[in-house]
């Protein structure tokens, strides 16, 4: 019972299209996992339902032995859940360290007047705000660019933004969707370093992929999902040698 | 607030402060007053769309609500014209809220069907609340603002009262955007879902701005009823807040001195169309609709990539 994130038998209909049908699997503690599929198996569904973007037709969340399923996502930040997309999402109209002073939101608190009149509770607070933004973006390399707007950077760069913002909510689970999608193999290969760095500063992740040599490289543990069901679960090793999933997934590749 | 920021609002100071110097004519700097007033409204307006993307066709009713609510304490209770600005700030703060609330729960553009009854509502209730609002034909004698003993009775003394507020208006928006909830409304702005992602309750700062755009209209509404020393609803019609979201549209939006901008030029431009005469509607028309096909961004952004684009060749 001692595991972060538990799923149990989650279900998502949209419309009368079964997009989840009864997922259930669990996370431990500073633990690394993959979700594997192929397309439309219902990968980022889960990660969509996990941080509130939809509500589960039916099915459980247990975050730390606490429900999160019914809650809007802007609290289950709160709870520590953070996460990137799979089509980077930044915020274009801002500079990179903008980007990342967003992701503080959750952790600062002056509100509506205070920044009206600039009080000094608030202007305190932003200089925390902004230093603590940038120990991020030198975290993930990208300290250079903080001045400039986010839309100049390259698609790498913006991924890394992602990744900064989400680490300045203060996670306790991270969800990445997808990070290595669009990026070389040398790209490819830093991604898997900073992974590597993040969960060594306490963060479990969890993370949805397609380029398989990341995958077994980094995860301990992989769950495969086909057609919304768990079809095979266990560490890299029994996954490549799962007959069922080599039949329905490695097997095409 | 960054250096240009800064340098903008020194430069409109600069503009403001000499402008009634060069204007002699007492019914242009009359002119004057009103884009400050109604720059007050679409200051407002712009953060609304630009940042919360949510159009609000009931700001003329704010602005009446303020005038109103102003005019009539002043007038028919006596109390002072300050006095009667402060309440008009809560009372549209509250109706805002009212309208608001359930409104923006709802994704898609709920608020603009509100604010559009909202709108045809006050309007009624203007005409038809006779005893209080003079109904169709208003009411007027209302007084001026003083500033201690000293009555704000000439016109360019009432430019400088209004224009003043305005900056400080400006100042406080500006605040508000370099700030923590600023760059919340612009997160918003630039994916909503990334926003929520982030632990920003989208709904609560959509309501946030839309009750502060409604207040900056309550406080035009007072100082125009003070200006013009009276009210009556033809003022205030539905008509008016769709020209006040065009004076955005045509400034650019989630910037607010293209609100000021796209406010001057659509305040000033049909004095200059007389000359016209039948035909000012249909140039008037011809502008906007060239300003929206070239300069889509606004005339403001508009103009300065343009600036950009000849300096690069």
């Amino acid at each position: 019972m001692n595991s972060l994130l538990k799923v149990v038998e989650l279900r998502k209909k949209f419309g009368g299209v079964v997009a989840l049908d009864g997922v259930s699997f669990s996370l431990s503690n500073n633990c690394i996992k993959a979700i594997i599929g192929p397309n439309g198996a219902g990968k980022t569904t889960i990660f969509n339902i996990i941080s509130g973007v939809y509500s589960p037709s039916s099915g459980k969340i247990l975050f730390k032995g606490e429900r999160i399923d019914r809650l809007r996502a802007h609290l289950i930040v709160k709870k520590g859940i953070s996460r990137t997309f799979q089509n980077v999402q930044v915020f274009p109209n801002m500079t990179t360290v903008e980007n990342v002073m967003v992701g503080l939101h959750s952790q600062t608190k002056s509100e509506f007047l205070a920044c009206i009149f600039k009080l000094r509770s608030a202007r305190r607070e932003e200089r925390k705000i902004y230093s603590r933004a940038m120990e991020l973006l030198e975290f993930v390399g990208l300290q250079e660019k903080a001045n400039r707007p986010v839309d100049t950077l390259t698609f790498h760069q913006q991924r890394l933004v992602e990744i900064a913002r989400a680490l300045a909510t203060e996670p306790v689970l991270l969800l990445l969707d997808e990070p290595a999608a669009g990026l070389n193999i040398k790209e490819t290969q830093q991604m898997a370093e900073l992974i590597y760095k993040i969960k060594e500063m306490g963060i479990s992740i969890l993370l949805v992929e397609h380029d398989m040599d990341l995958v077994m490289d980094i995860s301990e543990e992989v769950v495969v999902l086909n057609s919304g069901k768990v079809i095979a679960e266990g560490t890299p090793r029994e996954i490549q040698n799962n007959e069922k999933v080599i039949a329905t997934y490695l097997g095409r590749e | 607030m960054g250096k240009k920021n800064l340098y903008s609002l020194l430069v409109l100071v600069g503009i403001i402060f000499a402008l009634p110097l060069i204007v002699r004519n007492p019914y242009y700097v009359g002119i004057l007053v009103f884009v400050g007033i109604y720059s007050l409204i679409t200051i407002g307006l712009s953060l609304l769309m630009g940042y919360a993307g949510q159009i609000s066709l009931g700001h003329a009713a704010f602005f009446g609500l303020g005038a109103y609510t102003s005019g009539i304490l002043s007038t028919r209770f006596g109390f002072s014209p300050w006095f009667g600005m402060f309440t008009a700030v809560f009372l549209t703060a509250g109706v805002a809220y009212l309208i608001g609330a359930p409104a923006l729960k709802l994704k898609g553009h709920y608020l603009a069907m509100a604010t559009l009854a909202f709108g045809e509502i006050i309007y009624i209730v203007f005409n038809e609340w006779i005893e209080y609002t003079g109904g169709p034909s208003g009411f007027g004698q209302i007084p001026r603002f003083s500033l201690g003993n000293f009555s704000l009775d000439s016109d360019v003394a009432y430019y400088y009262f209004v224009w003043t507020v305005v900056l400080l208006i400006l100042l406080i928006c500006l605040n508000l955007i370099h700030s923590r909830v600023g760059r919340a409304l612009r997160a918003i702005h630039g994916s909503e879902v990334a926003a929520q992602a982030m632990g920003i309750n989208i709904g609560k700062y959509k309501l946030q701005i839309f009750i502060l755009s409604a207040i900056f209209a309550g406080i035009a509404g007072s100082l125009y009823a003070h200006f013009v020393t009276f009210v009556s609803p033809s003022s205030f019609t539905v008509m008016f807040s769709v020209v006040l979201v065009t004076m955005v549209a045509v400034g650019g939006m989630a910037n607010i001195w293209g609100a000021v901008m796209g406010t001057a030029l659509l305040a000033i431009l049909p004095e200059y169309l007389r000359i016209f005469k039948d035909y000012d509607i249909l140039i008037y028309g011809a502008v906007l609709l060239l300003i929206m096909i070239f300069l889509p961004e606004g005339l403001l952004m508009g103009v300065f990539s343009i600036i950009k684009k000849e300096k690069n060749e």
